[in-house]
């Protein structure tokens, strides 16, 4: 903006009029009445010298501000002013021959000088309509390359320049960032797919080959920051023409997709997990289908029981999904294990600290439990209204975990004639899983079940 | 059963007792005299006290220092004559070197696969 601000008087005064200018009238006005005014200045103070000269820097002044027209008319004014203040009344012709011949003269000259200055007003006025065009030029320029700059700078993506022999020239301050350069000036010029994994070279090579024929190229590809961090990239390259239509340059966009390459990596490693439990539940299955059906008494109870014992299992696994197959809490374990019996809850009674156990005992126990109450409901204590059922269970100081399951008030009970699925399953599997001893007793006045198992087996994270 | 030829003997190797018990009732159930371990140590310590052991099978996805695979390069080495089934639900063959002459199953598997692999491998 300087540039339009003069800083002397007299320019300021002249653009002052070009960008101010005063109507055709005022301008006559100002013409004549500086005219009359310095004519009669002259007349009062120095009426027998000077006749003309003082005219001369007032014609001057008011072409310079007001332009040709008003300059002729001060002109023609101050000539008339000056032949009327210096004729002689006396003379007939009122001018002698030499003042006449003045007259006309000065009459001249002003044209000429008129002329002149109006010339340098005019030019003065194209100056300072390029001046400003200039300066709107300037500004437009800022303006842009600050709002281009600013993309760029706001992108999280590395933003980069490439020559067309695939040296690095420009990086986004962005891109800075995510490549942990701090000075661009450690890599301009450096072979841009230098970066990248030796394996994705060839690829960044290929792209840059593309680009330089005129087309875009997108691949992904493993490249290390400036200092040593491991990044997956998503890179786009593309060509930049220059005025000729020639490719000049080459642009490359690269996306840091750590995050998702990694999340996705996560998730292949998940289903994979999942497969491998599915797997294993499928085999738990097919060992839970074979041991109903080997001891059963028809297919209609075998059905029957099979479905019982899935259902439970179905509950253990809602279980362990709240843990990713991880552990599950003892509470948890026994209400889905008695849930056969959960119209029959105010005749059972369980007491017991909260305990974590592994995900494979408490499927068992899960599963054990299903047998204990789905018997209990046919034939044990609670077949009868009377009967009850107790379960108590504690971790004691010296690491033991001990679990018991009474049955009371029940029909006397009978020991079974032969081992069925249930008492075969608790009692050699629940030992190996708790790796402790178990104990199914047919007491007459109730069935007994007790586990004694050494805690750290059992618990993962201990009493809570 | 086979009261002629004295019953054959297979080591299941699996770390979840409930498949173990219903392999050994499977195996059991078709006159093979059956013995069970949890994992590698317990097998080791099964093959040595008792030298009829002539048939494994083992789960590779074991806890301990010795999972399956390395039991059975171990037992081939060991035993050089042992039949020997690996089964596993995560790996396949192409992805782990099995010892010579190893049989493998993927998990979940039909029992009577296994058996007839058996059959098979021991004529």
């Amino acid at each position: 903006m300087n540039r339009t601000d003069p800083s002397d008087l007299f320019s300021r005064l002249v653009l002052r009029s070009l960008s101010h200018p005063l109507p055709a009238v005022a301008q006559y006005t100002l013409a004549t009445v500086a005219i009359v005014l310095v004519g009669a200045f002259r007349a009062l103070l120095v009426p027998d010298s000077l006749p003309w000269l003082l005219f001369i820097p007032v014609i001057l002044g008011v072409s310079l501000v007001t332009g040709r027209r008003a300059g002729l008319l001060a002109a023609a004014v101050a000539t008339a002013a000056g032949v009327a203040t210096i004729g002689d009344p006396g003379n007939p012709t009122w001018l002698t021959a030499p003042q006449g011949t003045g007259a006309v003269l000065f009459f001249l000259v002003m044209i000429a000088f008129v002329s002149l200055t109006a010339s340098l007003r005019q030019t003065m006025s194209k100056a300072r309509a390029l001046n400003v065009e200039l300066v709107q030029r300037e500004r437009y320029l800022a303006d842009r390359e600050a709002f281009l700059s600013s993309v760029l700078a706001a992108s999280t993506d590395c933003i980069k320049v490439l020559e067309l022999d695939g040296t690095l020239s420009f990086m986004s301050e962005g891109g800075m960032l995510v490549m942990d350069i701090s000075d661009f000036n450690a890599v301009r010029g450096c072979p841009w797919p230098d970066f990248m994994k030796d394996k994705d070279v060839p690829l960044a090579q290929e792209a840059l080959a593309e680009a330089r024929q005129g087309r875009s190229f997108h691949f992904e590809a493993q490249a290390n920051t400036f200092i040593g961090t491991p990044k997956h990239w998503s890179v786009s390259v593309s060509p930049i023409r220059g005025p000729d239509g020639q490719v000049a340059r080459i642009l490359s966009v690269s996306r840091d997709q750590t995050a998702m390459v990694e999340a996705r990596e996560q998730q292949r490693l998940l289903n994979n997990e999942l497969g491998h439990r599915l797997k294993n539940v499928l085999s738990l299955v097919q060992s839970i289908a074979y041991q109903t059906l080997r001891d059963a008494g028809s297919l209609e109870e075998a059905s029957a029981a099979f479905s019982s014992r899935l259902a439970s299992l179905g509950r253990a696994t809602d279980i362990l999904t709240a843990t990713a197959w991880q552990t599950a809490e003892l509470h948890a374990v026994l209400e889905s294990g008695l849930a056969a019996a959960s119209a029959l809850k105010e005749r059972i009674s369980v007491e017991g600290p909260r305990l974590i156990l592994e995900a494979q005992a408490a499927l068992a126990l899960t599963l054990a439990v299903h047998e204990l109450t789905t018997n209990a409901i046919k034939y044990g204590s609670l077949s009868v209204d009377a009967g009850t059922l107790a379960i108590r269970w504690a971790a004691t100081d010296d690491g033991r975990f001990t679990f018991l399951w009474k049955e009371q008030g029940g029909p006397p009970v009978q020991p079974p004639t032969r081992q069925g699925f249930g008492s075969r399953m608790i009692e050699r599997s629940l030992r190996a899983y708790f790796q402790g001893m178990t104990e199914l007793v047919y007491d007459p006045a109730g069935i007994e079940f007790r586990i004694d198992a050494p805690l750290p087996a059992v618990a993962r994270s201990g009493r809570v | 059963m086979g009261q002629a030829v004295p019953a054959r003997a297979i080591l299941i190797v699996e770390d979840e007792p409930f498949v173990r018990f219903d392999l050994m009732d499977f195996f059991e159930d078709r006159g093979f005299r059956v013995f069970g371990a949890g994992d590698a140590e317990e097998a080791i310590a099964l093959l040595e006290a008792d030298d009829t052991i002539r048939i494994v099978f083992t789960d590779i996805q074991m806890p301990g220092a010795m999972d399956g695979l390395m039991l059975a390069h171990h037992i081939r080495e060991r035993w050089p004559p042992t039949l020997l089934i690996v089964a596993s639900g995560r790996v396949t063959p192409r992805d782990v070197t099995l010892p010579a002459r190893a049989a493998f199953v993927g998990k979940p598997f039909d029992p009577r696969e296994v058996l007839q692999e058996i059959e098979r491998r021991s004529v």
